[in-house]
């Protein structure tokens, strides 16, 4: 049976050429890579190879769709549809023709799985952890959409004519593209439904312009619901396809339970979740929206009182779930007003007997009412996290920066700076003593000292925590080195940093320095403040980076460096960044971005949108502004 | 034996079926009846391809297993890209033939059908006829029991028609063939019994004889002017100069010109209501 339907699947001209482009397709990522190997030079691919490929996943979603549909058409276009069903052996038939699709995604996903690793172990960026990632990147992504790709192609084929089955499967290909998904997210912020609704479509991975090496792009059981939803509706609908003229014995109980699994992959797959999704389009808390455009108010209100010690108990599932017994320095205050980020949710919170107290939550301040004998400690359980960007805890993986209150800290205070675009380094003005205890299995890194596996212990301004792709190593003299393992431009005694590294240490030893940790964290991507302490730099930077900012300012902190620049280095930056428009970017929105860009960079020296031609014209001369004319008209056209 | 006990078939408010009964035992039976008679309908309630009212019940001879059915539709084609050996294959496959006589069963459909020459030229290349009669050779894989043939000879040419009839009656010895068309010639020359479908309804069923009988002393030969509207006139010739015309009709006519009636007759009685 297998072989005749090799032979239907291989002797089409259509599925062969489908099954040329995506295993061709895939070239484009290996094939420099390959020319490198070849020529015997080193070639750093890992991360961007796969980064590439999961951004344009949805290629391969409808190649397989297309392949899928294609075949199943075999039977309904020869016309013999009628002949099979009335055999009681028909599905069989069909269900070797699924095998086949089924091995068509294996190959495929086996072929990706051997390319990545073989990347990774090039790189040196290999670890079991990462072979287990693919295993679980390739399970979500390759063999989960395959199976809905091909439960959909059948489904469609066997269902519908062609056309309207094609129709309806670029429909479908369409609903679940990031392109639409974008579209609908945009909408999402005057029609909150939608967002709910589009959850359930996001099934590829999204948001791969910048993969973060500390996670990778995100595997968890949520998207992975989503796509058992599909299969479990497609199933579904198939069975009942099949058997809509037959009464078998158990029919009912198979239909019951597949309706069963649809619905309890879809409610899955919309419980609140918190992890990494960064430049995709689902979140509804994006903070540069929330507060920016939105402009969601913060309240600001210093406190009467210092948190003097925090006992944090912290369980990582879908989302944090937090336990933090506070000592507050003074004992009888009526209120005690802190801020906690607002996407956590206040469970409970009681006093050092376990009394309930009374408290208010407004966005993120917490008020928590006073006893009348005073109040000694202070517990708040809370759940939750943000469900977008880098800042987020789950069992996979987890960054909590210190400057950010995902515990409580004294007083209100602002999460989100507007003027600057970037959050609030809401670091605790006064050292407190944390103990922290994570419940995970996986190995987690602070700042803190470690005193027993995920335990950490410690004065600090606010304890960083990371969970991912990371390792912690000693360098040469005795600086504890936090990194994500997974970014060649990160591994330490490497041809690509080993020069960077030992210029940074030679800067730290000739300068007396009291840095005893480098910890490389993710780059937030509405902007985050690094931690820059005497003995600690927390941010994410590489050795490179920070050797070019201590050459330049004779410190460390970037944010500190300064920025005082005169007008001439400022038409050099903007000559620059306009060819660089004028490389990368269309004639239809290469005006407006080189005038944006003009005007953030020469609004301080008097210039005004008035001057822009003069300026043009001056610096970069008049073919220059013909040419930006030229692309005004194409955007008015 | 298939025994038919009361089935109906409704789509939607429409009755296609209505409450029809009879038993079948091996041998070749033919199926007459207008369009949208029910005839396909009633095939494919045997089939099960249609959930029905009513009790269609095929029992196996030798009791307990499932018989096989061999089912050649009205529309079938093939794999385009596929032998006509490969097509047999897969539904070899799908009738669960064992592994080590698939081979053998191939040939022998094959032969039957007078397609060995052409066991490995592709579907695509097949005329019209072949493609009918692949069809016709894999609803013959694994000696079904019952045989369902939707209008088997449309477009086989008259050799293979005369091929196909004598086949049916090789077939017709151990299996239940069932057999629409709207040819009379077909079911006369090769069924054994013969149902008429109307409305939905049986509305004779019998021999060939039998269905023939009904017709008896209402078939006449008359001349043009001895026409009258009321009468059902079947077929008209010419003889010495003048037309001929072969009428149904209750009218009492002269002996002489009373015909033998043929199964044509006895189901155009039927059919018109005469």
């Amino acid at each position: 049976m297998f072989r005749t339907q090799t032979k239907l699947f291989f002797r089409s001209p259509l599925r062969l050429i489908l099954l040329a482009v995506l295993f061709g397709g895939s070239l484009y990522y290996y094939g420099p890579m390959f020319l490198a190997w070849f020529q015997g030079q080193v070639y750093y691919a890992g991360l961007g190879k796969l980064q590439e490929q999961l951004r344009d996943f949805i290629y391969v979603f409808l190649l397989l769709l297309f392949l899928a549909f294609d075949y199943f058409r075999d039977v309904p276009d020869a016309n013999i549809d009628e002949t099979l069903k009335a055999d009681k052996n028909y599905l069989k038939q069909d269900l070797v023709q699924a095998l086949m699709m089924i091995l068509v995604v294996l190959v495929y996903a086996f072929w990706f799985l051997v390319m990545h690793i073989a990347c990774h172990i090039s790189d040196g960026t290999y670890t079991l952890q990462v072979l287990f990632y693919y295993f679980r990147l390739i399970g979500t992504y390759y063999i989960l959409d395959g199976v809905v790709t091909i439960l959909a192609g059948w489904l469609f084929a066997r269902n519908a004519g062609k056309i309207v089955g094609y129709i309806v499967i670029i429909l479908f290909a369409l609903l679940i593209s990031p392109l639409a998904i974008s579209e609908c997210a945009w909408l999402s912020w005057q029609y909150p439904w939608i967002y709910k609704v589009i959850q359930i479509f996001l099934i590829i991975p999204q948001g791969t312009q910048s993969l973060d090496p500390t996670y990778l792009q995100e595997v968890n059981w949520s998207i992975a619901a989503r796509g058992i939803f599909w299969i479990g509706l497609f199933g579904t609908l198939l069975f009942l396809s099949y058997y809509r003229q037959e009464k078998r014995k158990y029919q009912k109980w198979i239909m019951l339970l597949g309706v069963i699994c649809t619905i309890a992959a879809a409610v899955y797959s919309e419980l609140p979740v918190s992890y990494y999704c960064v430049d995709n389009f689902i979140s509804d808390t994006d903070d540069i929206f929330r507060y920016q455009m939105f402009g969601i108010k913060q309240q600001e209100k210093d406190a009467d009182f210092k948190i003097n010690f925090y006992d944090m108990e912290i369980q990582l599932g879908r989302q944090m779930k937090a336990k933090v017994i506070c000592s507050p320095s003074v004992q009888t205050l009526d209120r005690y007003d802190m801020t906690l980020y607002y996407a956590y949710q206040i469970d409970r919170v009681t006093d050092e007997n376990g009394e309930a107290l009374m408290y208010q939550r407004d966005e993120s301040t917490l008020t928590i009412y006073g006893q009348p004998d005073g109040i000694e400690k202070i517990c708040i359980e809370y759940h939750g996290g943000s469900p977008k960007g880098k800042i987020h805890a789950n069992r996979n993986d987890m960054y909590l920066p210190g400057w950010f209150p995902y515990y409580p800290i004294a007083g209100w205070q602002k999460i989100y700076d507007t003027d600057k675009n970037m959050y609030v380094d809401n670091q605790l003005k006064e050292p407190a003593d944390f103990r922290i205890q994570i419940k995970t299995s996986k190995t987690v890194y602070s700042d803190l000292e470690e005193v027993a596996e995920n335990r950490f212990c410690g004065k600090s301004e606010g304890p960083t925590l990371l969970m991912g792709f990371v390792k912690e190593t000693e360098l040469e003299n005795g600086v504890r080195y936090i990194y994500p393992y997974a970014s060649v431009e990160n591994l330490p005694d490497t041809k690509f940093c080993a020069e960077e590294q030992k210029h940074f240490l030679n800067t730290l030893e000739n300068t007396n320095s009291k840095i005893r940790l480098f910890m490389i964290t993710p780059n937030v991507d509405e902007g985050g403040p690094g931690i820059y302490r005497e003995d600690q730099i927390i941010d994410s930077v590489t050795f490179a980076y920070l050797n070019s900012i201590y050459e330049e300012s004779g410190q460390w902190n970037w944010e500190m460096r300064n920025n005082e620049t005169d007008e001439e280095d400022r038409i050099e930056t903007v000559k620059m960044l306009y060819y660089n428009f004028k490389e990368n970017e269309t004639g239809e929105t290469l005006y407006e971005n080189v005038r944006n860009m003009y005007l953030t960079q020469m609004q301080e020296f008097g210039y005004t949108e008035n001057d822009f031609e003069e300026f043009i014209i001056k610096n970069l001369g008049q073919e220059e502004w013909d040419y930006l004319k030229e692309a005004q008209e194409d955007v008015e056209n | 034996m298939l025994r038919i006990e009361d089935a109906s078939k409704n789509f939607r408010r429409k009755q296609v079926l209505k409450g029809v009964s009879c038993e079948f035992q091996n041998g070749v039976y033919g199926l007459l009846g207008p369009n949208g008679a029910g005839k396909t309908t009633l095939f494919r309630c045997i089939l099960n391809l249609y959930p029905y009212q009513g009790t269609i019940v095929l029992d196996s001879e030798e009791g307990g297993q499932i018989p096989l059915i061999g089912y050649l539709p009205q529309k079938m084609g093939v794999f385009p890209n596929l032998t006509v050996e490969e097509q047999l294959r897969y539904f070899a496959n799908l009738k669960e033939i064992r592994k080590e006589d698939v081979a053998d069963e191939i040939d022998r459909v094959l032969q039957l059908t007078n397609l060995s020459e052409v066991r490995k030229v592709k579907g695509r290349k097949l005329s019209g006829g072949m493609v009918r009669r692949v069809g016709i050779a894999q609803a013959l894989l694994n000696h079904p029991a019952l045989i369902i043939f939707d209008e088997p000879t449309t477009g086989l040419d008259p050799e293979e028609r005369m091929r196909f009839k004598n086949l049916l009656r090789e077939i017709g010895k151990e299996s239940i063939v069932l057999l629409s068309t709207h040819i009379v010639e077909d079911v006369e020359a090769v069924c054994d019994r013969i149902l008429i479908l109307k409305d939905g309804c049986l509305a004779a069923k019998g021999t060939q004889e039998e269905i023939s009988h009904i017709a008896d002393g209402l078939v006449y030969e008359v001349s043009k002017d001895d026409v009258l509207s009321e009468d059902y006139i079947e077929k008209e010739r010419e003889a010495d100069g003048e037309m001929h015309f072969r009428i149904l009709t209750r009218r009492q006519l002269p002996d002489s010109l009373l015909q033998k009636p043929n199964v044509e007759d006895g189901y155009l009685c039927v059919l018109k209501e005469i």
